[in-house]
């Protein structure tokens, strides 16, 4: 998980100008981008309404077809309880999206606040968040996670939250690197040239730019911290039997690959299409970002 | 001399993360309703054991667990300040010699895990670089490996390569060919986004006038991209293998957990598990060493640089911009955030 | 009763697919049978699930005892038929009440330091175990043993309570015997290594991977009816395999010779192959089953349990959550020695009996979502499961869909391991679930009986926290009762009493299914505490 985590969004996006997201030619280019788009927006439907796409009760199981194969009635086949795997999909995104999202909001409120104020505040307090952060940053992020979950439990809110934390110093290292970098920028003296006061300066200029990124790293940290969900989950300390999750339907499957190979094969192209949607949509909006830079 | 005060006080530093993070660590786990005592017991691997009061008691009496928190926190600290971190609740050895069974197992699995991701993403990124449909197939493996989750890449794998093709070994006897499995799982979603940092470098500085005049001069595009481009295109990749190193102890609890290795990840996960307190503070503080001695290392190491840079960049102030883009990155800490928002630093932007 | 589901057909249509996953290639197959000879030599690699987290066996049950057997000896062989063979004892006699033993041991026996078996070697291990220092949290520490050396080669052993299983408990692996000189002198060493009387020696434990003995060439007292003399194999080396799949795969691709704990999933396929050599035993004892907590509602009403008992389907729950691969039981699984085979106070499946106890408890409302409610409340309850286990997973999923059949709503709850200890001992549950197994009526003593219930300062292993006199009449009864056949009579009333009480809902019992590759022979079974015992086993490659 961490690996992924970490390193999902490290592309970096300035000065592509010819080659495009997956380094297709132009045309290709904006014909993956709308496929990941209508891909995000199923997966949007699917969270909000799941009974528009599917008729089927996910938790209506039927024990004379455990691991029946994929059947017009069953499109995707069922799983290892005799339950509809693509209901359970579609059903299974809300929760699956939740944990991502709601991991991601954590992690880039608090985040973003200290981030800014290590950037912004006089040199001890600065010193103070930072050498805070490196002490959550010496904890490996999945340890910091199970951590919290043996503090508090298991379950999708506590994995959230666990998630969420854990990912918090590195927001902080890149809201507060870029805050010192613009900061420095020119077009920051030039407004303190211009004689506007500091918090004019900090809230019309510095913070806005200084969250840019964020944005940036919020799509594609969205991807790493599903993911780490699905992570979670294959230890164990996910989603509590029997909602649906995509991480634990993966992680409940993976023993029966040859009594069932859809009951884990179908969850988990569903995370991977997602993850990396959500990773080609965040390169574009970090390209158009810097475009206009 | 300001520089030696410099180092010291990031030293000082060090030490007082270290004692933070021991002090969390200590704190945290304590907090968790579980009594240490059937823990010891061996009652927290689930069995319906009978416990007499006399047994419960002999426990708690051994390991101290009727003194006072703060008092037991003490002890704690001064055990740990001379090395000793206690016996294990669960394996009843000392807490460092369990530690250093399981340290190297980690690191070959980390250790070849990068060589092999460097390994794959620099040839990925080369051989497919500036020729649009080898650099498109590339982008799209790339993309999945990392938006796949570790378990179920590794699981994929296990199955084609041990059980399918029966070319590799899956269960770890201490040889070489059974850490390949393991290693590439774990490579994997390492490699993938530092073939797409590389390539994307390289194709920026393919695009470079320097570039096009050597290929007037006859070179091959093979040669120009190994003896040119590959010199420009490193330095963020660089930036970045560091840190891929320090990311994968948190592959490494997945990943030894699937395959069943003996490791650091896997001690880790079954002692959270357990419970087993003093070894989990242990792999904690550990972990927290490492990390803060490479931090601590690269911090002095750009005070040292920064230093010999103001002092170079005084006498010869009109470098190129492509040959000088590794003079303005700032901190550590920095580039590694830029690196990680894929931002781009300022010498990417002026080399673009 | 065996249930098949229709499974086979699911291979083909995987083998059809692109990635054609798992599927048993199980090529190489040429090699050689093991034939019927012993052979000399060789090494044999055992896949095992868990890995012990120490090794010493008279500290805790659970751990050492899966993987100790081939370095340690215990007094007496357990035929598994509620008979017993000499081993390091020669002879014993057992008094009226089953609570005064006395053994006549063997005395050609050398520990592997070199220290010879007497009576005092002896008594020092059940000294060890009754020692509060030594935290001994087995079913021999809980008998409180006293032993006393009569001469050099006869030891008597005094009972705080009689025990008519006294001998099955201590031929299991869990009181294998050890060196005094160890016990006595460096009893730090016991966590990771054991010297015992055993056909091998303890080598090396490489934590996370192996454990590896070797052959005891001075070994000549293997128990009655096998050859007595050294092993046949040079070395034994276990590797630790937790996760099912992996563990799996390893007999596919030959890297391990044998794997113990074939997952349920799999063991059909297992059994019916050619490809290898398998066997299972279905473990004894009060097996997979469900303990409610008659201290809380909606439990404390005996009409809320038995609603459960009858308003399960249990046959449909194990059949489905088992893959057909282990059979329903009732409060004894029928490989126990104590079984009453005549039962005939079964449980039946019987939803509209369950419903009208339901509904004579008061709980005969039913809210928006279908509960049933009382007063307003909701007839719910809680189980707090350790979800690293899939087969209790499964079998709690389909639980908790018959229960909602009922109109009775069961949440599941995965914890850690360690916060599943802390509620089980502080009686926060509604329902426990889980797997115990010991070769002995007996067991129902432990979890049934009111000794055990835990009081908050004694803990105890009655997770449903019953406690009622006429049970635990039967049950002193059967303690005291020497003889075998009056020892199962009582315990065969237990077990007509229990479905009246119904303190727990009895679901599967496991089997331990090993499978082997071909050129493995002579694997047998310890079935004092079943595993598969390698004394004999050979390896012709």
């Amino acid at each position: 998980m961490s690996a992924a985590t970490t390193l999902i969004g490290e592309t970096r996006g300035p000065a592509r100008r010819r080659t495009g997201v997956i380094g297709a030619g132009a045309i290709t280019e904006r014909i993956i981008l709308v496929a990941c788009l209508g891909l995000l927006g199923l997966f949007a439907v699917f969270a909000l309404w799941p009974s528009l796409l599917t008729w089927q009760d996910p938790f209506a199981a039927d024990r004379s077809l455990i691991l029946a194969p994929p059947s017009l009635t069953h499109p995707l086949g069922t799983d290892e309880i005799g339950r509809d795997v693509y209901t359970r999909i579609v059903y299974g995104t809300r929760s699956t999206l939740a944990l991502g999202v709601g991991a991601v909001l954590i992690s880039l409120t608090l985040g973003t606040v200290a981030g800014l104020l290590a950037g912004l505040a006089p040199r001890w307090v600065s010193m103070i968040v930072m050498r805070g952060n490196d002490i959550g940053a010496a904890f490996p992020e999945l340890l910091l996670a199970i951590l919290i979950i043996a503090l508090f439990g298991g379950g999708p809110v506590n994995a959230a939250i666990a998630i969420g934390i854990a990912g918090i110093p590195y927001y902080v290292r890149v809201i507060r690197a870029e805050t010192l970098k613009i900061r420095r920028a020119t077009f920051i003296e030039a407004a303190h040239g211009l004689g506007l006061s500091r918090t004019t300066v900090l809230v019309r200029h510095l913070a806005p730019n200084a969250l840019r990124p964020v944005v940036v790293i919020a799509t594609l940290g969205l991807g790493g911290a599903t993911l780490a969900g699905a992570g979670l989950s294959f230890l164990g300390l996910g989603t509590a039997p029997p909602a649906p999750e995509w991480g634990s339907m993966l992680s409940n499957a993976r023993s029966f690959l040859g009594l069932g190979w859809w009951a884990a094969v179908f969850p988990g192209l569903a995370l991977t299409l997602f993850v990396a949607s959500t990773t080609i949509v965040g390169r574009r909006i970090q390209k158009s970002l810097e475009g206009r830079r | 001399m300001r520089q030696l005060s410099r180092i010291g006080l990031r030293l000082l530093l060090a030490a007082f993360t270290l004692l933070g993070a021991a002090t969390a660590a200590f704190f945290a786990l304590r907090l968790v309703p579980v009594d240490p005592a059937f823990v010891i017991l061996g009652a927290a691997r689930g069995d319906q054991v009978d416990i007499s009061p006399e047994v419960l008691a002999a426990v708690r009496a051994e390991y101290g667990l009727n003194e006072p928190l703060l008092v037991q926190y003490g002890m704690f600290m001064g055990r740990l300040l001379q090395g000793d971190l206690g016996m294990s609740y669960v394996q009843q050895v000392p807490v460092t010699s369990l530690i250093a069974s399981q340290v190297q197992p980690t690191l070959a699995l980390a250790g070849l895990g990068t060589l092999l991701a460097l390994v794959l993403s620099l040839s990925a990124a080369i051989l497919t670089a500036g020729r649009r449909l080898p650099s498109g197939l590339a982008s799209v493996l790339e993309l999945t490996a990392a938006s796949t989750p570790v378990f179920w890449l590794g699981f994929l794998l296990m199955l084609i390569f041990a059980v399918q093709l029966r070319a590799l070994p899956m269960i770890d006897d201490g040889s070489l060919a059974s850490l390949i499995l393991p290693a590439v799982t774990i490579a994997l979603p390492t490699a993938a986004p530092l073939a797409q940092v590389l390539r994307q470098s390289l194709e920026d500085v393919l695009e470079q006038p320097f570039i096009t005049t050597a290929r007037a001069r006859g070179l091959s595009i093979m040669t120009v991209k190994l003896r040119h481009a590959l010199r420009h295109a490193a330095i963020p990749y660089l930036t970045m293998i560091g840190f891929a190193f320090g990311a994968l102890l948190g592959g490494a609890a997945i990943t030894e957990t699937l395959f069943s290795r003996p490791g650091l990840g896997r001690l880790l996960i079954m002692s959270v598990s357990n419970q087993d307190l003093p070894v989990v503070i242990g792999v904690v503080l550990l972990s927290t060493l490492a990390f803060v001695l490479v931090n601590t290392l690269v911090d002095i190491v750009y005070t040292l640089v920064d230093h010999r840079l103001n002092e170079k960049t005084a006498a010869t102030p009109g470098e190129g911009a492509a040959a000088s883009p590794d003079t303005r990155t700032g901190t550590g800490a920095d580039a590694e955030a830029d690196m990680r928002t894929g931002t781009g630093t300022d010498a990417e932007r002026s080399g673009a | 009763m065996r249930i098949t589901l229709p499974r086979r057909r699911l291979l083909p249509a995987a083998a059809t697919t692109a990635l054609a996953l798992v599927l048993v290639s199980c090529g190489g197959g040429q090699s050689a049978d093991a034939g019927d000879e012993p052979v000399e030599g060789g090494q044999l690699t055992v896949a095992l699930r868990d890995e012990p987290v120490q090794l010493n066996p008279l500290v805790d049950q659970g751990s050492g005892a899966h993987s100790v057997r081939p370095v340690v000896d215990s007094l007496v062989w357990d035929n598994g038929d509620g008979t017993y063979s000499p081993w390091l004892a020669e002879s014993w006699e057992v008094s009226e009440d089953a609570s005064h033993y006395t053994f006549h041991l063997r005395d050609d026996v050398t520990f592997h330091d070199g220290e010879h078996l007497d009576a005092e070697a002896v008594k020092a291990n059940f000294d060890f175990v009754v020692d509060p220092e030594n935290r001994s949290t087995g079913s021999t520490a809980k008998l409180q043993p006293e032993a006393t050396v009569v001469d050099e080669y006869t030891l008597e052993v005094q009972l705080e309570a009689p025990e008519s299983s006294f001998l099955t408990l201590i031929a299991a692996p869990y009181f294998g015997i050890l060196s005094p000189r160890q016990l006595q002198d460096d009893p730090e060493s016991l966590a990771d290594t054991l010297i015992g009387t055993g056909p091998f020696v303890f080598d090396e434990w490489v934590r996370g991977q192996s454990l590896t003995y070797t052959k005891n060439e001075d070994y000549a007292w293997g128990p009655e009816g096998t050859h007595g003399g050294p092993a046949y194999l040079d070395s034994i080396r276990y590797v630790f395999l937790p996760e099912d799949q992996t563990r799996y795969n390893a007999l596919l691709t030959g890297e391990a010779d044998m794997v113990d704990y074939i997952p349920a999933e799999y063991n059909q396929e297992v059994l019916d192959s050619d490809e290898y050599t398998s066997d299972s035993f279905l473990l004894p004892g009060v097996g997979y089953t469900l303990h409610l907590n008659t201290r809380q509602e909606p439990f404390d009403d005996v009409r809320v349990r038995q609603a459960l008992l009858h308003g399960l389907d249990r046959e449909g729950i194990v059949a489905s959550s088992t893959f057909g691969a282990y059979p329903v039981q009732e409060y004894l699984a029928e490989t126990t020695p104590d079984f009453k085979q005549d039962l005939e106070n079964t449980i039946e499946f019987d939803p509209d009996l369950a419903n009208q106890l339901l509904d004579e408890a008061g709980w005969d409302e039913r809210d928006s979502e279908g509960y049933r409610t009382r007063d307003g409340e909701r007839l719910s309850t809680e189980v707090p499961f350790n979800s690293e286990n899939q087969l209790d997973q499964r079998t709690l999923e389909q639980v908790q869909i018959d229960a909602r059949e009922l109109g009775f709503e069961v949440n599941l709850l995965p914890v850690p391991a360690a916060e599943h200890s802390e509620r089980m001992y502080n009686g926060d549950y509604g329902i426990l679930a889980s797997f115990q197994s010991e070769s002995t009526g007996m067991q129902l003593w432990r979890l049934y009986g009111s000794d055990n219930v835990s009081d908050g300062e004694t803990i105890g292993s009655n997770a449903s926290f019953l406690s009622d006199p006429e049970l635990d009449e039967l049950l002193a009864q059967a303690r005291q009762s020497a003889d075998p056949e009056e020892r199962a009579g009582y315990y065969g009333q237990a077990q007509e009493l229990l479905p009246e009480l119904a303190p727990a809902v009895p679901l599967h019992s496991r089997a331990r299914t090993f499978a082997a590759q071909p050129y493995v022979g002579g694997v047998g079974w310890d079935y004092a505490w079943p595993q598969p015992y390698l004394y004999e086993a050979w390896v012709n490659r």
